[in-house]
């Protein structure tokens, strides 16, 4: 969902870029590593849960859920695991949410035109 | 192996220095949220139609962790807060938390991806439980449970 932009462009400071922790050498020690930001799409996870009401965001986050911790424990490997996992679902939900949306309207416009004219099923 | 982090605070990342699509997002996501708002605000879920059904209940009769979030913010909107928390307390808190804190972090803290919580991960996991014990919990039929279903 974020794909579509970097907000990191600006300045020419691009944390994506290789060579991340390098960026800041006058800063002296003080600063922990600069990693790369990993996203953990909690808060996608929870919008595609409320918003699309598909038991699939109960998976997404469920992976999202678990990126910090793995960061925090340094299973760096299975942190990106997970955050791909979470990325994923939350496109199956969303996708699918959309999908049943645009059924569920076309179902109930049929049978909002059949229910005025009753000929079209009585004739049957 | 690829080090990842999260929760740093990032000198790069300030409030001055943010890209012009960084702004255009900030920009869409304030109007279509006020835009949202003024619908739900104006025509009552219950009477219009246009509002997108939940396929979830429609299939199963049970609640989803959003079913109700429609009514509740029109009872929001509308000043009625104990019948908003009645059709869905998760909707109308959890939501605008997220949202707020999304932006604080952003302008007020100064850290990484505008879409990543930097919180611990036992706050991350207390927020996926909550979500999904929200799911369960309002679908038993019972009185203290009952509540949260709208």
């Amino acid at each position: 969902m974020s794909s579509g932009n970097n907000p990191y462009s600006s300045g020419g400071n691009n944390p994506y870029s290789a060579g991340a922790g390098a960026q800041f050498p006058a800063s002296g020690g003080s600063l922990p590593p600069q990693g790369i930001p990993l996203p953990n799409y909690l808060v996608q996870s929870i919008l595609v849960t409320l918003c699309c009401c598909i038991p699939f965001g109960i998976v997404a986050i469920v992976f999202a859920s678990q990126v910090n911790g793995k960061i925090a424990a340094g299973d760096h490997a299975g942190a990106k695991s997970s955050s791909d996992k979470a990325k994923l679902w939350c496109w199956i939900s969303f996708g699918s949410g959309i999908l049943i949306s645009i059924i569920s309207f076309v179902i109930q416009v049929v049978a909002a035109v059949s229910v005025q004219q009753p000929n079209n099923l009585g004739g049957m | 192996m690829t080090e990842w982090s999260n929760g740093e605070k990032d000198p790069s990342v300030s409030l001055n220095r943010f890209s012009r699509w960084e702004l255009y997002l900030y920009i869409a996501i304030v109007a279509l949220g006020l835009v949202a708002l003024a619908i739900v605000f104006w025509f009552p879920p219950l009477e219009h139609r246009f509002y997108p059904r939940c396929a979830f209940h429609d299939l199963t009769g049970l609640h989803c962790p959003g079913c109700g979030g429609f009514r509740a913010w029109h009872n929001l909107l509308n000043g009625q807060i104990l019948s908003a928390l009645r059709m869905n307390a998760l909707a109308v808190t959890l939501l605008p938390g997220l949202v707020a804190w999304l932006f604080y972090q952003r302008f007020w803290f100064h850290k990484g991806d505008f879409w990543t919580l930097q919180a611990s991960p036992r706050m991350h996991l207390l927020m996926a439980g909550l979500v999904i014990a929200f799911g369960f919990l309002r679908n038993i039929p019972l009185f203290p449970f009952n509540w949260l279903a709208p």
